[in-house]
């Protein structure tokens, strides 16, 4: 059996960002689409609650689901060119969300259409209504999913790997544009990233997740000035930075494990660096160290806080 | 030591013409290239998707034939070469790819992939080819006990790891690297980039690395080449990347990189919007000037040639770039 995704909690605020960020198996889009209602069997959410605005979602029938999937909480996805659908206009892509969700007549979604495509920066909206998916660039694309995605003026938009696929350049001017966005839409949004550039961009909390669980949550500045857990400070130092050549990189050694069977200790324990005979007692659960910085690692919770604080500035 | 001569290379694709298309057009993939590598060095070589990086590689290993200029690599011009002696460069240039699921065969066993280069060109007895392997492997930070098994059986970074074996296997001079970390997760990617520079001292190889990323390529490289559309428009020590680029382009490149920090995200400015145009119609004068915020009427008409700004620093713009960094600055 995998747990692709094992006891994980957060919480997101309206017009704040949180990023989930970890390498590729880490379960991060699992998460959010357990959120949505949408992993296939024989996948299936073991237990847990996930609410919004105070509402249960695991509790709503498939069809109030469907409605509010779009509407109140909107996604965004790595690759545009898969979840455009290639056979019609981005026009009608566009309105028919509209008009299905919204209700309101074709010629007024027509002209709310190229006011959205306006607002996420893509020039010339009234002929981009009238292309097919293949006739725009991946970046076009992407702002086209950006615009479906806050048409709806959602509770919660999800964005998973939203620039993953562009050009860097693009990708600074989408990062950009969506910062002014999300600030505007006042949405909570969960970012989904494996890049801790994209993360220091746009996060205001963030969560870091490995093998399943997330295994540090706090503030973006305390994560990057104040890494607790092994597995942060590590990637923090797996990223090369401009002009710092001569400084090595210090990536974590080894793999991440299977998911299959974990074993009843701290997942991250064979690449760790600190590790002692203190982690094999069972699995960290993630404890809040510093106001508003949780960690899951059973060095940094059985430390007394000043040493923590001690080590972090060391 | 010269190790690498590049001399005005051009290589053009004709699209196929559409159903009620007129005519058919050309691509300039890589439109009058000139560099040198030296023994020993690195040159990381950066742009964005379509700039004609990948083109350029493959025309220095001749996986692809050019329509034009000249591939010196230790003292012979390689377009130049029979068959024959194609073969015989390649003990000497071997390639890392990014894709490492098409190109590892699925169907041979880890020693056999690392083992073929050897047994084509009957390097030493099967008994000797077969240590090299266990000594490869080993080399590159894998299990010599997993030899019989296949890529399928490895993950990303592991089959990576296969692929640089296979390009060591007859001690090359030169290894041309496209894309190599590019699918990896950061961690893996950071134990690859440090494997790549700890072989490059051991064996005193060659890197001609490739990479649409500023930072990854400013941490392996010697020196860097930005290519824009087919062109190159900037060399510069990668060490003076940060501090001393100026073309418009590489500034560019520079502002788009995500910050490291977030306390560095307010404020920022990006310097270039859109997207790059379609390389079948490049734009007339220089290629960077419909995105270049501190274009002028030369540059719509006239196309800049890479000339040396200082020792080791060739930009290509009609303002020597250095007099638009201090107004980009400022």
């Amino acid at each position: 059996m995998v747990k692709a995704v094992n006891g994980v909690s957060f919480d997101v605020k309206s017009g704040r960002t949180l990023a989930i960020v970890g390498e590729s198996g880490s379960g991060k889009t699992v998460t959010v689409l357990s959120l949505l209602g949408l992993i296939d069997p024989p996948g299936k959410i073991v237990s847990g609650e996930i609410y919004l605005d105070g509402r249960n979602l695991l509790g709503l029938s498939r069809e109030e689901l469907r409605r509010l999937r779009g509407k109140d909480m909107a996604l965004v996805f790595q690759d545009p060119m898969t979840s455009l659908n290639p056979v019609f206009t981005i026009g009608t892509q566009i309105t028919e969300t509209l008009i299905c969700h919204m209700g309101i007549a074709g010629a007024e979604a027509k002209i709310e259409a190229i006011e959205m495509l306006k607002r996420v920066g893509l020039p010339h909206p009234e002929k981009i209504i009238k292309r097919y998916p293949f006739q725009l660039s991946g970046g076009q694309r992407q702002r086209v999913m950006i615009a479906l995605a806050l048409s709806m003026n959602p509770r919660v938009l999800i964005a998973d790997e939203p620039t993953t696929a562009l050009d860097v350049t693009v990708q600074a001017q989408i990062l950009y544009e969506m910062r002014q966005l999300i600030k505007d839409c006042r949405a909570g949004v969960i970012l989904i990233t494996h890049d801790l550039g994209v993360v220091a961009e746009l996060a205001d909390e963030v969560a870091v997740m490995y093998a399943g669980s997330i295994v540090e949550y706090g503030d973006v500045y305390e994560i990057f000035d104040n890494p607790l857990h092994p597995y942060t400070k590590a990637l923090l130092k797996s990223i090369p930075r401009l002009g710092t050549k001569d400084e090595v990189l210090r990536p974590v050694l080894g793999q991440p494990p299977s998911l299959i069977d974990l074993p009843g200790r701290c997942a991250f324990l064979p690449r760790c660096e600190h590790g002692a005979g203190g982690c094999r007692a069972g699995v960290p659960s993630l404890e809040e160290i510093i106001p508003g910085h949780a960690v899951a690692c059973h060095r940094v919770i059985t430390a007394k806080p000043e040493e923590v604080t001690l080590r972090a500035l060391a | 030591m010269r190790l690498l001569e590049v001399d005005d290379l051009e290589k053009y694709y004709r699209t196929r013409g559409g159903l009620f298309s007129s005519g058919r057009e050309k691509v300039h993939a890589v439109d009058g290239i000139s560099f040198t590598m030296d023994r020993e060095e690195t040159l990381g070589l950066v742009g964005e998707s379509g700039c004609g990086k990948s083109t350029l590689a493959r025309l220095v290993a001749r996986l692809e034939e050019p329509d034009g200029g000249r591939v010196i690599f230790a003292g012979k011009d390689i377009t130049e070469l029979s068959e024959k002696e194609l073969q015989e460069l390649r003990c000497e240039m071997q390639v890392i790819f990014q894709d490492t699921y098409s190109s590892l065969n699925p169907r041979l066993t880890v020693s056999s992939i690392i083992g073929e280069p050897l047994a084509n060109f009957h390097v030493g007895t099967r008994k000797e080819q077969k240590e090299r392997v266990q000594e490869l492997l080993e080399t590159v930070g894998l299990n010599p006990e997993h030899a019989t098994r296949y890529p399928h059986e490895f993950s990303g970074g592991q089959r990576q790891r296969i692929g640089i074996a296979r390009a060591l296997a007859l001690r090359p001079k030169l290894v041309i690297c496209d894309e190599p970390v590019s699918n990896l997760d950061v961690s893996i990617q950071a134990q690859i980039l440090n494997l790549l520079k700890k072989l490059k001292q051991e064996f005193g190889l060659s890197y001609l690395f490739i990479s649409h990323d500023l930072a990854v390529i400013s941490y392996i490289s010697d020196r860097v080449a930005v290519m824009y559309l087919g062109k190159i428009v900037e060399v510069l020590k990668s060490r003076d990347l940060a501090t001393e680029a100026c073309h418009p382009y590489t500034l560019a490149l520079l502002a788009a990189v995500p910050v490291s920090d977030p306390r560095l995200r307010e404020g920022k400015e990006l310097i270039v919007k859109g997207e790059p145009p379609d390389p079948v119609n490049p734009p007339a004068g220089c290629r960077f000037h419909p995105r270049c915020p501190w274009a002028e009427e030369k540059c719509r008409r006239e196309e800049p040639v890479l000339k040396s700004v200082k020792a080791g620093h060739q930009v290509a713009c009609h303002f020597e770039g250095i007099t638009m960094r201090g107004c980009g600055s400022g």
